[in-house]
């Protein structure tokens, strides 16, 4: 891919220590990413970022895309230009957080809908705004808008259903996406904790031959065995040569048994859903 | 992010009065380090003093205060605070000069109430100094033990660690010569080099030493005494005088920015400074404006604590009032015309609905796609790495960068304006400055609200 080159430097079992380089900086992982939701690590100048050897972090695109809009950060010379940050970033795909922090949102095959929390219209994020959004801000590497299911979720059908529109969106946002060649889109493996809806997902995603590839779904409070199993079984049906993202895990165990297991970009989330 | 704002960021002011609680004396002592190593900044000489120039507390000066000591308004709320309390707090802190425990009174005080105020604080002073020679003399007998047992077998911290105590011990034995030692030490800006660098390492060597040396000052810092008689020339006379033959390092001008008229300052900062002698320096405290602060370097202050910087900060203002005269200024009689057309021209170039000659509101929707510095020209930190239109979203998205990156802005600019004062008496060119500079912002004040 032309805006993501990926060597793996050392392994060990499925474990690997790689140089990943993106348009604005080459990141050796695996690698914590700090999360900069609203164009700013808290409290933390770009420079002491730098200082502490950060590598790459965070954008969130529902803040960011509300907030100052990704028209003006565009206009600034995208994200890295508006903070001032020459190195990696990372934006997700805005889905995530409306689905977490508003109550009245709504999945439907056009998109997420959802209501205005400026005026209370009824607004649509569908994988076409997502990617303009993202295309906007610039980050290095960008992510499809996923069909997301809490896990406390009981009704198997919806999870069958999420996986296959997970596949569709993916989709829609390959086509969508007007800067391929700057930024790198991943796709987000979903299928619940269900062995059979991973493969189809893995299977389907492999396909579509992306530069890097997140598994979604996960850290929403299920169980640390069912985590570690959906871990080890995601990465192990993944393209061996490309990065690895595991979504929204928040606790150091967690992060070190992913590491163990082969996974390769981490994030801490803040919990800002409660769930 | 203080080593950004060298070389002109010399030193630190800490409020004691926030060290009787939440950390206490005794909590901070049990650290085994000075203030200095507990809030990371083991290089930066400190001033401890009786009030932070960043709150507006003069509202509660002098209530409730007796001859044991004075209220005080704490993070946790308020207390009475003796001078054994406060001293307490010194000893933890260590500072390198402190102003001790004063009788603050409003700037409207009765004059019964303001004779009260000097005598009492004379009387704390004496208290202070006191309890200083006690540790003066704790320290020498130390000093000897140590010179006794210990050679020969310390290591880096600890060598270290002795002179900084044989320092000490020829400070007491002889007075006069103590101040010049100190003050070469200050302007050093650290404890003698090298060891500073190892933070916690040298108070644990303190500790392994026995546990009434960790507790013990190193030596006794700097004494800045308080001089009081808030609004009547007379007091302030009275007390300077009082205090102008004590053994101490310097002069703190207290009971300013207290409410008191403004105009006032020239005559009583004249009084005072008139009793004290030529060689000390004198802290001058309270100072609210620019202004105010130019006022105070024409009567002789050579020291100044700093709310104003912080004030703008709060309000989302990056400062821009003028700093430097154009050096073509020369003419006297046309110094003034020029500043007023100068301050027109400023105003008419930034005719910006948020910004005058004074400062820039970055809450102002009209930076939001602004690609400028805070202010056009200047070198600091945030200006050279962020925009306006930047710290307009951080403001505005509440994130605490806004204040980091305004702090930094605010703080340098303010620096600057001292070092451009500085540069103008050594020019010998003060009066000239001042008249510009006054003019200028009353210029300016005229066309736009005032900061
Ligand atoms: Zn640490
Ligand atoms: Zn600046």
């Amino acid at each position: 891919s032309p805006a993501l080159k990926f060597q793996v430097v050392a392994q060990q079992g499925r474990a690997r220590t790689a140089l990943m380089t993106l348009p604005h900086y080459v990141v050796e992982t695996p690698v914590f990413m700090p999360v900069g939701t609203k164009g700013t690590v808290k409290g933390l100048t770009t420079e002491q970022l730098q200082d502490l050897d950060c590598h790459i972090i965070l954008g969130n695109t529902y803040h960011l895309g509300n907030q100052p809009g990704h028209e003006l950060v565009n206009s600034m010379g995208g994200l890295h230009g508006f903070i001032n940050w020459p190195r990696g970033m990372l934006t997700d795909s805005g889905g995530f957080q409306m689905v977490s922090l508003l109550h009245l949102a709504d999945i439907t095959e056009s998109g997420v809908e959802f209501q205005s929390p400026v005026d209370g219209s009824r607004m649509l994020l569908t994988p076409e705004e997502s990617m303009a959004i993202q295309n906007g801000l610039g980050a290095d590497i960008i992510m499809q808008l996923d069909d997301v299911v809490p896990a406390t979720n009981v009704d198997p059908q919806r999870f069958e259903e999420a996986t296959y529109r997970t596949t569709r969106w993916l989709d829609r946002c390959i086509k969508a996406h007007s800067r391929p060649n700057e930024q790198s889109l991943f796709p987000i493996v979903q299928g619940g904790f269900d062995v059979r809806l991973r493969d189809i997902s893995l299977q389907q995603l492999v396909e579509r031959d992306c530069p890097g590839y997140a598994i979604g779904g996960l850290a929403g409070g299920e169980g640390k065995d069912v985590f570690w199993r959906v871990v080890a079984q995601s990465t192990a049906g993944l393209p061996p040569g490309k990065p690895r993202y595991v979504m929204g895990i928040g606790y150091p165990l967690d992060i070190v048994i992913c590491r163990w297991a082969g996974a390769r970009n981490r994030t801490v989330r803040r919990t800002q859903t409660g769930a | 992010m203080m080593e950004k704002l060298r070389p002109q960021a010399q030193g630190i002011q800490i409020n004691a009065m926030q060290f009787l609680k939440q950390p206490s004396a005794a909590q901070l002592t049990k650290t085994g380090v000075s203030l200095h190593h507990f809030i990371g900044a083991p290089r930066w000489p400190m001033l401890a003093t009786n009030r932070d120039p960043t709150l507006q507390e003069y509202g509660t000066a002098g209530k409730s205060a007796n001859n044991n000591g004075c209220y005080a308004i704490i993070h946790s709320g308020g207390q009475m605070v003796t001078p054994s309390d406060y001293m307490d707090v010194i000893e933890a802190v260590q500072p390198e000069i402190f102003v001790p425990i004063a009788d603050e009174v409003p700037g409207d005080a009765s004059r019964k109430r303001t004779v009260q105020s000097v005598d009492r604080t004379l009387q704390w002073l004496d208290a202070c100094l006191a309890r200083l020679s006690g540790v003066r003399r704790e320290q020498q007998h130390h000093v000897r033990h140590h010179q006794e047992g210990a050679d020969g077998q310390q290591g880096g911290d600890a060598a270290e660690q002795q002179q900084r105590w044989r320092r000490g011990d020829a400070d007491a034995a002889a007075e006069q010569d103590e101040q010049p030692a100190k003050r070469q030490r200050l302007e050093q800006g650290t404890d003698g080099g090298g060891g500073d660098g190892s933070g916690g390492g040298g108070g644990g060597s303190v500790g392994d030493k026995g546990g009434v040396a960790a507790q013990a000052m190193l030596e006794p810092p700097l004494v800045l005494a308080p001089v009081m008689g808030s609004r009547f020339p007379e007091e302030r006379v009275r007390s300077a005088k009082a205090v102008a033959s004590k053994p101490v390092a310097g002069f703190a001008l207290c009971g300013f920015g207290m409410g008191e008229d403004a105009a006032l300052h020239p005559q009583l900062l004249s009084a005072a400074v008139a009793e004290l002698p030529a060689d000390k320096p004198r802290l001058l405290l309270g100072m609210a404006t620019p202004e105010e602060a130019l006022e105070g370097v024409v009567q002789g202050a050579d020291l100044f604590d700093c709310g104003y910087p912080t004030h703008a900060t709060l309000n989302g203002y990056a400062l821009s009032f003028p700093q430097r005269m154009p050096a073509s200024n020369d003419e006297s009689g046309e110094g003034a015309a020029a500043a007023a057309a100068a301050a027109e021209g400023a105003a008419a170039a930034g005719a910006q609905a948020g910004a005058d000659d004074s400062k820039v509101n970055l809450w102002s929707l009209e930076y939001s796609t602004d690609k400028a510095p805070l202010v056009e020209g200047c070198t600091c930190f945030a200006c050279r790495n962020h925009t306006r239109a930047y710290v307009h979203h951080l403001l505005h998205t509440h994130e605490m960068l806004a204040s980091v990156l305004l702090e930094i802005h605010n703080t340098h600019w303010w620096l600057g304006f001292f070092e451009s004062m500085r540069e103008a008496v050594v020019a010998g060119q003060l009066g000239e400055y001042a008249a510009w500079f006054k003019e200028r912002r009353r210029a300016a004040r005229e066309l736009q609200d005032p900061l």
